[in-house]
Formats: C-alpha cells, sequence, structure tokens
C-alpha cells in the first residue's frame, strides 16, 4: 500500500488527490513560509557566504506568489532554490550588491522590500520623521505660550477680584466642583 | 431564496433611507412625529438585514452552490464552524455583514436611548442611517452577495489559510471595532449640527467608544495571533497594508479615548477632540476601502473592483462634509480653560496624542506612498517592515515613555517636588534594570530601550497603585487587600486604565525580546530519526505519516523537542493539500516554554519554539525543518489578555457618572440657552 492509500471512497478520485499531493509535495512545499537565519545550520556556507546571502535575501522578496515575504523568510522551493543559486554566486567571487541588482532587474522594484534610499523615495523615508519632529516642537512651544497666557490672565482676573464674592451656585462652579472632588475620591 | 435574500437587502436599505431621511427632518424641524418614523424604520432596517444575513448564512449551510458566493467560499465538507465563518470569507459577505453589524448597532443605540438626548437621537440616527444606506447601495449594485451563478454540485471552498478558528473570530471583532466608532463620529456630527458641543456627547459615548476601541485591538491583536500560528515564518506582524488599515483607527481611537478625558477635566480641546473623531470613523471606513478596493496592489485596481469609486465619494462626503461642518462651528468651539503648564497632565495628554496621531500620519503616509509613486515613476514599490520600523520605531518609543509619565502627572501644574517624589522609585528602577540588562550582554539598542520604557511605565502603574492603597489604608483604616479592592472598585475608568497601560507594558516586552532576539536555523534533510539542535533545544525527528481526509490529504510529521535531557514533550507538524487548491498549507508545531528547571532557565519563560515543515518526501520521509526559538513572545499575547482585563473594568459604570453627566448638561442647557 502505497503513501497515499485512501482511507474509503473511489479509487478514482483517491489516484487524483494522490498525484495532486504528490505533485504538490514535491514542489518543495511551496507556499510555506521560511523564516530568517535560514544558513545557520548551513556548515557549508563560509562566514562571509553566509552574511552576503543574508544581506540579499533580506533586502528582496521572493516571487513565489507567498505574501509579501522576503527570500530570508519564504520556505518555498523557489527560495530554496535562489539561496543555492545565491550561495554559489557568492562564493564565486560576486557582491551582495550586484546579486540584488540582477534580481530587481529581473523582476522589477517592487521586489525589494522596501524601496531604496534615493530619489523620491526619501520622502518617505524621512518625511514622516521630518513632520513628527517638527509639529512636537510646535506643540510645545504652543503650550508653553498657551501656560504664559494662562497664567497672566488668572493672575490679572486675581487682582482684579474677579474670582471673589461669586454668589449661589452657578452649575458650571458645581461641575468643576464635582470634578475636583472626584480627584480626591480614592 | 436568492430573491428573497435580494428583496430583504433592498428594503433594508429602502427602511435605512427613510431613517436618514425622517431622522433629519424630526431633528430639523423639531418633529417628535417623524423621529418616532425614523426611530421604527431604524428598527425595520435592522431586522430587514438580520433577515438578510440569514438567508446568506441558511444558503451557505445548505450548500446553494447556485450562489457564486456560496460556490466562491463554501463547499459540501467545510466544518460547520467554518461554513459559518464563510459568511465574512468573501467581498460581499463580509460587507453585508459590516452592514448588518452597523444596522444592529443602530438598533441598541436607537433603542438605548429613545427617551433620552431627544435634541441630539433624531441626527445621531440619520448620520448612521446615511452609512448604512451607502452600504446597502454598494450591497445592491455593486458586489451583491446573492448573485445567482450556475448551479454547481460542489463549491470551491474558503481559502484554507482562512479556516482556522482565530481567523473565523478575527474578522467579527474587527468589525465590530470598526463600525463601533460610527456612534461617536455620529454624535459628534450631530452636537456640531445642534450645537450642544459640551461634554454630554463626550460623556454618552465614552462606552461605545472604548466598546469599539477594545474590540478593534482584540480584532487586531487576534489577526496578529492568526498570522503567527497559520503562517509559518515564525512572525506575527508584517507591516500589510491589510494590517495597517486596522492599526491606523485603532491609533486614533487611543489619542481620541486619552483627549476626551482633557475635554471633560478640564473642558480643552473641543475641536481636538471632534478632528479625532472624524479621523478616526474616516480612517475606519478607509481601512475598509483599502483592503477591499485592492488600490495598494495596482492604482489600476482601483476601479477594476467597481468598489473604489463609491468608497472614494462617500469617504470624501463623510470626511469633508464633517470638517466642513467643524470649521462652520469653530466659533462654539472656544476652549473656556487654558494650559497652566508645560508641565501637566494635561500637555502630557497633548504630547501623546501628538504621537499618536503623528504616528498615525505616518504610516497613513507609507501605506499610500505607493500609489503617488508609481504614478510618478510608472513603477509599483513595495512598503516593508524596514522602513516601517524604521520610521515609526522612534515615536513608540516615546509614547510608550510618556504612558509612564503622563498618569503620574498632576493636572494644571506639577511642582518640581511632586514630580520627584512621583518619579523616583521608577526611575531608579529603571537605571538598576536597564545596567542589569546591559551587564548581561544586552546591546541592540531599541530592544534595550523598549525594555527600560518598560520597566519605568511599570514602575509608574505600581506606584501609583501603591500610593492609592497606602492613603485608603492611612485614612480609611482598611487591610491591603480590601484597599486595594476598593481603589479600583471606586476608580474603575482610572484604574482600569492603568491596566490597560500594563497590557501594553507586557505586549512591548514580548515585540521587543520576540523581535530583538530571535533565533532561527533551517536543517536540511533530515531522516526520520536524525536529531537538530538550537539554543539549546533539541528536536528529535521521529516519523512521517500520510493521510488522505475528505476534505483534505495530509503528510504529518512527528517529532519530539527536548532540553538539557529533559522531555519537553511531542511538537508535530503537517502539510495539507485542499481539494482544488494549487498549493499545500502548513501546520506549524509551537512549544511554549513556561516550566523552567532551573533558575537560568527563568528567562525562558514565555519564549516559544516554533517549528515550521519546509518539505518532505513522504516515501523516504526526508524531510527540511526550520526552527524558531522566540524569546518573549507569549508576554505579547499575555498583555492582550490583560488590556481585555483593564477595559473590562474601565467601561463598567461608576457612581460618578450620573452627577457628572447631570452637571455637564445642565452646562450645556445653559450654554445653548
Amino acid at each position: 500500500m502505497g503513501p497515499f492509500a485512501p482511507a474509503g471512497g473511489g479509487a478514482g478520485a483517491a489516484a487524483a488527490l494522490r498525484a495532486l499531493f504528490g505533485l504538490a509535495v514535491l514542489a518543495g512545499g511551496l507556499c510555506a513560509p521560511r523564516p530568517a537565519g535560514a544558513l545557520d545550520a548551513s556548515p557549508d556556507a563560509t562566514d562571509r557566504i553566509k552574511a552576503g546571502y543574508e544581506k540579499v535575501a533580506d533586502e528582496v522578496l521572493c516571487y513565489c506568489g507567498c505574501a509579501r515575504q522576503t527570500v530570508h523568510e519564504c520556505s518555498c522551493s523557489v527560495a530554496m532554490d535562489l539561496r543555492t543559486d545565491w550561495e554559489r554566486r557568492l562564493a564565486s567571487g560576486e557582491t551582495p550588491e550586484s546579486i540584488i541588482d540582477a534580481y530587481i532587474a529581473e523582476h522589477g522594484e517592487q521586489s525589494r522590500n522596501a524601496p531604496p534610499r534615493k530619489g523620491l523615495n526619501l520622502v518617505a523615508w524621512f518625511g514622516p520623521g521630518i513632520a513628527i519632529a517638527v509639529a512636537g516642537t510646535v506643540t510645545m512651544v504652543v503650550i508653553a505660550v498657551w501656560a504664559a497666557r494662562g497664567r497672566r490672565a488668572r493672575e490679572a482676573a486675581a487682582a482684579a477680584g474677579a474670582l471673589a464674592g461669586a454668589a449661589g451656585v452657578d452649575p458650571e462652579v458645581r461641575q468643576r466642583l464635582e470634578r475636583e472632588l472626584g480627584e480626591f475620591d480614592l | 431564496m436568492v430573491g428573497f435574500g435580494t428583496t430583504c437587502l433592498l428594503l433594508a436599505t429602502l427602511a435605512a433611507v427613510w431613517a436618514a431621511v425622517s431622522s433629519f427632518l424630526g431633528g430639523a424641524v423639531r418633529s417628535t412625529g417623524f423621529a418616532i418614523s425614523g426611530r421604527r424604520a431604524v428598527y425595520a432596517a435592522g431586522l430587514l438585514f438580520t433577515i438578510a444575513i440569514g438567508t446568506l448564512e441558511y444558503l451557505i449551510l445548505t450548500n446553494d452552490f447556485s450562489v457564486e458566493y456560496v460556490f466562491q467560499n463554501s463547499h459540501i465538507t467545510q466544518p460547520l464552524f467554518f461554513k459559518i465563518g464563510a459568511l465574512w470569507g468573501g467581498q460581499a459577505g463580509s460587507l453585508l455583514f459590516w452592514a448588518w453589524i452597523l444596522s444592529i448597532y443602530a438598533v441598541v443605540l436607537v433603542f438605548w436611548n429613545r427617551h433620552r438626548h431627544k435634541e441630539l437621537m433624531p441626527f445621531v440616527t440619520g448620520v448612521l442611517m446615511t452609512t448604512l444606506v451607502f452600504f446597502g447601495i454598494v450591497l445592491s449594485i455593486v458586489t451583491p452577495p446573492f448573485r445567482p451563478g450556475i448551479a454547481h454540485a460542489d463549491g470551491m471552498g474558503m481559502n484554507p489559510l482562512l479556516q482556522n478558528y482565530w481567523m473565523v473570530i478575527h474578522p467579527p471583532c474587527l468589525y465590530l471595532g470598526y463600525v463601533g466608532f460610527a456612534v461617536p463620529f455620529a454624535f459628534g456630527v450631530a452636537a456640531m449640527i445642534t450645537r450642544r458641543t459640551g461634554e454630554v456627547w463626550i460623556r454618552t459615548t465614552r462606552r461605545w467608544t472604548i466598546f469599539a476601541w477594545f474590540f478593534l485591538g482584540i480584532g487586531i491583536l487576534l489577526g496578529a495571533y492568526w498570522a503567527y500560528i497559520e503562517l509559518g515564518w515564525g512572525g506575527y506582524w508584517a507591516w500589510d497594508p491589510v494590517e495597517t488599515a486596522s492599526f491606523m483607527p485603532w491609533l486614533v481611537g487611543t489619542a481620541f479615548l486619552h483627549s476626551v478625558l482633557v475635554q471633560e477635566q478640564k473642558r480643552m480641546l473641543k475641536v481636538w477632540n471632534l478632528v479625532l473623531v472624524i479621523l478616526t470613523y474616516s480612517l475606519a471606513i478607509f481601512g475598509t476601502f483599502l483592503t477591499r478596493s485592492g488600490i495598494l496592489q495596482s492604482v489600476h485596481a482601483f476601479a477594476g473592483t467597481g468598489l473604489g469609486p463609491y468608497f472614494a465619494v462617500y469617504l470624501g462626503i463623510a470626511l469633508f462634509g464633517s470638517l466642513g461642518l467643524l470649521i462652520w462651528r469653530l466659533p462654539d468651539l472656544r476652549s473656556e480653560h487654558r494650559l497652566d503648564s508645560l508641565l501637566s497632565r494635561e500637555s502630557a495628554f497633548l504630547l501623546n496624542n501628538l504621537l499618536l496621531v503623528g504616528i498615525t500620519g505616518a504610516v497613513f503616509f507609507l501605506t499610500v506612498f505607493p500609489i503617488p509613486s508609481e504614478l510618478w515613476t510608472g513603477k509599483g514599490i513595495t512598503m516593508g517592515p524596514p522602513i516601517y520600523n524604521r520610521v515609526t520605531l522612534p515615536w513608540f518609543l516615546a509614547l510608550i515613555f510618556l504612558t509612564g509619565i503622563g498618569p503620574l502627572v498632576a493636572w494644571r501644574k506639577a511642582s518640581p517636588g511632586s514630580l520627584r517624589r512621583m518619579f523616583l522609585a521608577p526611575t531608579v528602577a529603571t537605571a538598576a534594570v536597564t545596567l542589569a540588562l546591559f551587564a548581561a550582554g544586552a546591546r541592540e539598542f531599541y530592544a534595550l530601550a523598549f525594555y527600560a520604557s518598560a520597566v519605568f511605565v511599570f514602575g509608574s502603574i505600581v506606584s501609583e497603585f501603591a500610593r492609592g492603597a497606602a492613603a485608603r489604608m492611612r485614612t480609611k483604616g482598611e487591610g491591603p487587600a480590601a484597599a486595594f479592592g476598593r481603589l479600583v472598585w471606586r476608580s474603575k475608568r482610572r484604574y482600569g486604565g492603568y491596566v490597560v497601560h500594563l497590557g501594553v507594558v507586557f505586549a512591548v516586552i514580548g515585540i521587543a525580546g520576540s523581535s530583538a532576539y530571535k533565533k532561527d536555523a533551517t536543517f536540511e534533510d533530515i531522516r526520520p530519526g536524525a536529531v537538530m539542535t538550537l539554543d539549546g533545544y533539541t528536536l528529535k525527528y521521529e516519523r512521517i505519516e500520510t493521510v488522505e481526509g475528505t476534505a483534505y490529504a495530509r503528510v504529518t510529521q512527528y517529532l519530539r523537542l527536548s532540553r538539557a535531557g529533559r522531555d519537553l514533550g511531542p511538537m508535530v507538524v503537517e502539510k495539507r493539500i485542499y481539494k482544488d487548491v494549487k498549493n499545500p498549507t502548513t501546520e506549524v508545531a509551537i512549544f511554549p516554554f513556561l516550566r523552567p528547571a532551573s533558575l537560568a532557565e527563568v528567562r525562558r519563560i514565555g519564549e516559544d519554539v516554533y517549528l515550521t515543515p519546509i518539505s518532505m518526501d513522504p516515501e523516504s520521509g526526508i524531510a527540511s525543518f526550520t526552527v524558531h526559538v522566540l524569546p518573549f513572545v507569549n508576554w505579547l499575547w499575555l498583555g492582550g489578555l490583560v488590556v481585555i482585563l483593564g477595559t473590562g473594568i474601565a467601561i463598567l459604570p461608576d457612581r460618578s457618572e450620573k452627577r457628572l453627566m447631570a452637571a455637564s448638561r445642565a452646562v450645556e442647557e445653559r450654554a445653548v440657552a
């Protein structure tokens, strides 16, 4: 009895399923993603090749159809073949950069895990950070100005005696009282 | 049944149209009759959407493959749980599910408030029903869930990757969050229309907002957990547009939850709060648009799905219409108080808001950047984790640090003495732990910085609890347990919030540890009986087995995990091949390390050994595996549970709520008069 012997049902269907399954499994697991560090247990790779492979594999995305995974992460047969190829090329003296360039030339700019830091992409790399930093600085300045204005207004009101002699219980005062009493409510 | 479902959907949309028209009229001309009619139409729309979604589920359960949606998302042998999940597994079903949840939210809201907020409710109802009309139109014209097709004998079935329990639960949570933000948005718009922009709408929507925020957060976490256990790459977050789509409204919703505290306490930030609620709602709609329009795959896909233009128009109306209303009402929205000092809780909350909104802006910019880039250069680009991490990590770090500062600083103005008192213990603890980590060899900057921030926040929360309990023990003579319990019970919102922060601390520990100190290795051509080792763990590959089931065939591999001679248990991985599905799916094995055998292993508590099958030859048993060790990763999931606990505490009613609401209402009535 073969490894795909049916548990029950028609032999034709089972054979078809077996063939399909066999094909898929032999295809090398296809889209089961493979994680980083794939070379850690590879005794043949030198440190230089290992570092070079990781540089390339972290930079580019696998084209097998997996959901936006780098070659380093992807565990399909395509990624395994690429790894073998790149290790061979690195061993023969090719640089990681040239392998990346060749890969991008073949599969398009979209195959990079992130856009290169040049041209319009600089806006994406640095624009948001600069914007948040500027907004943060402006906010701090605005808070400081508001605080100073508030302090001056309070001092002026106190000087004019506006805070004294409020008659009756204004709803607004009551609300503030409730709020501030709540602060002490342990 | 197809005709019945379509008719229900059409009638539901018409009921929503009438509910919107009648409610707006009722509010505008102050007609109780129109308002009541609108309310009844909401109930009718809710009932009809329920019948429509029930009909679609019935068609799925009864295997009616003559309906295109059923054919594409189910098959005869699909387990019942996944047949239920097939309801939201495809585009039309998920949009119908969205609309149904909104209709149920509206029914509950309208019923709950039938005797309250008589001025606001007609407009609230009108806004909610306008959203429902939009989804009704999309469902009737662009993606009809009841579209008839060829009468197939069996269906294609749901995507096998989605046939996972967490993935079935994840979308309902996400949608409860997305849709739930429509409620505070509707109240915000109604407040602007009626010029009742005080604290009443804020206090009324507090629980609704927490509810939506909570479910959106849980939905995001469940999605991450699904990715972790299903996709097999040993990660849980990849900054995919589908992930950022849900993350953005959650971030702005978080900012809103914090800034309403400032409005409630100081009657400031009225404009800001309205901006936040408008942004949160718009981002929720944008998130649905992003995932459903296909625009990020290519700008050319925008019109291809048919959904893009509809969503763009609706989003434009909702966003710019509400912002226009806000500008119109600016004179009513002046703050009645000013900031007293840079060193105050208000300032800390403002900075927290700035960071949350700033990070959201950055994520939004990076998410949509491929569109202008493609238009400009003619080439598509991919925005992967390197750019997102580079741009957002410094600000996340600042945000976590601020989480430790904000709650401890006094309202109005903090004195240097009080700051010293409050922060001395957390600062000392942070310095000690950071030095210890550094001495132990931790050098990765962000991991170390995030750990330091986590310790700081943890210290500030613990000291806050300790100070409160000590005060009760001193003033009320209570024992420690009673003082602690009553402290939390009497101020559930405040201390529930602290518990949520504690959950965030745990999540930070999990994310930093599993990202910075992850180890992995691939082992190729391993024969049964062979042994693999990584980071002190030993995995023995025992055997392989192939089985053909009814829904799929599988190759299962059995391994045994041990550490320092101690058997830790079996690890079983699989490749599955589903009928009519080209690629096999991978079932990983995960072993959470929870019981250390020695002091040296204590640091491993919460780490996972994660095993992925790569390839195998069923005949010879020769196989390849990848093994990951992910330190602290379970702290992330634990953080999620703590956030659930904290939210549960914070959402409970507080005894002061009624009198604060009455006081706010009195102030607002006076202002309107």
